[in-house]
């Protein structure tokens, strides 16, 4: 059983390695689809494949049912956690303002004017990138000079932090009053963040 | 305590499925480290969450992996050999790293989000794009950025002039690489 437990055990490292070789084929292969499609995709196969592992793995081992859900489960949660650091790692490059401004610098040789640095790469032109891809993904709707709520996948992530925030900061969560004033509910549900958006 | 749990282990969960255990075990000691997180942000945040988060998360490993082995009340959940311990260890770093991954998004502010709750919030009403744009330029993204760059010392500034520092041109290298080899615009 130890050499198969100790298989059984590095399935979710395998499958975060399936995870980012296919990603990387994707992402040559499938071009104009954007870059989330190759991440699905990537996920999609190293999750088929760390789950089929375990269970062929469970099975010649002769593993009762109950065992068998508890542990493709637990290989399974494991694999998707990984698999969420990954895909961070990947989204960094793609909505994190940090290194975008980082990767300003670099190109630049490593060093950059004040002045220089603020017309590359400033609040306007971040306000602008934000509300076009909400607009391009479908996530904000503009009708007659409003924008209206689209999509609803990535408000219900942000609900999501907003509760993880909310229950794990609590009353201690910096919360921001806005530039027109508004204060309360209104104000409190703009603090929860994440670099990773579309 | 500990005694109470063992006997409840002990009449519920069946012997003859020795690889459930495991599962419990693992999802029980992240569920100790999360708890014992929460508590102690609940009494005080501190300075630097995200290092903070890593030494109770990733410290509760060893400490819980050495009281199911050394006490007696927790014996049934003892790992048989190193092939449990590091299928328990593979789960619980991954699920750590995951929430800190989680977390950072939880301490700063992303404008994205913070749009998109703007207009939900409107009730029907929507947003114009002054509003919008005066929501952004509150919360300065760019700025608390730069400023979070210098205080974490990836970039310094002198006499009006940004210049990254080994710790940003490693960042600046390896997560463009990455943008090279995936074939991925300039993002941001």
């Amino acid at each position: 059983m130890s050499i198969s437990y100790a298989l059984l055990a590095i399935i979710p490292v395998v499958g975060l390695a399936v995870f980012c070789l296919s990603h990387l084929v994707a992402s040559r292969v499938v071009l104009n689809r954007g870059p989330y499609y190759p991440l699905l995709a990537g996920f999609s196969i190293g999750l088929a494949a760390a789950l089929a592992a375990s269970f062929a793995l469970l099975w010649s081992m002769g593993t009762g049912a109950a065992d068998l859900l508890a542990i493709v489960g637990m290989n399974g949660a494991a694999y998707v956690a990984f698999g969420f650091g990954y895909f961070n790692f990947v989204n960094l490059n793609i909505a994190s303002l940090r290194i975008r401004m980082l990767q300003e610098l670099a190109d630049s040789g490593g060093s950059m004017p004040a002045i220089a640095f603020a017309s590359c790469y400033n609040t306007d032109s971040v306000i602008a990138l934000r509300i076009q891809r909400l607009v391009s993904g479908g996530y904000l709707v503009e009708k007659e000079g409003r924008y209206f709520s689209g999509k609803q996948s990535f408000l219900i992530v942000a609900r999501i932090f907003e509760f993880l925030r909310w229950a794990i900061l609590g009353g201690r969560a910096a919360l921001p009053s806005s530039a027109d004033g508004r204060t309360g509910r209104d104000a409190d549900i703009e603090t929860c963040s994440s670099e990773g958006v579309p | 305590m500990i005694e109470l749990l063992s006997k409840y282990a002990d009449k519920t969960l069946p012997f003859d499925w020795p690889v459930m255990k495991i599962a419990i075990l693992a999802i029980g000691l992240f569920g100790a480290s999360f708890l014992l997180h929460w508590l102690l942000w609940r009494m005080k945040v501190p300075q630097r969450q995200s290092a903070a988060l890593l030494v109770i998360l990733l410290g509760t490993l060893p400490l819980g992996l050495a009281a199911v082995l050394f006490v007696p009340g927790l014996s049934f959940f003892r790992p048989l050999g190193i092939g449990e311990i590091a299928h328990v260890t593979i789960f619980h770093v991954a699920v750590t790293l995951a929430y800190i991954v989680a977390y950072s998004a939880l301490e700063g502010r992303s404008p994205s989000m913070a749009l998109l709750l703007s207009v939900a919030d409107s009730r029907g009403k929507g947003r114009s794009r002054q509003e919008l744009e005066s929501l952004l330029r509150s919360e300065r993204p760019v700025e608390l950025r730069l400023e979070a760059m210098l205080r974490d010392e990836m970039v310094t500034e002198s006499d009006g002039v940004y210049c990254l520092t080994a710790k940003g041109w490693a960042w600046a290298r390896s997560v463009g690489v990455a943008r090279i080899v995936l074939k991925l615009k300039k993002g941001g």
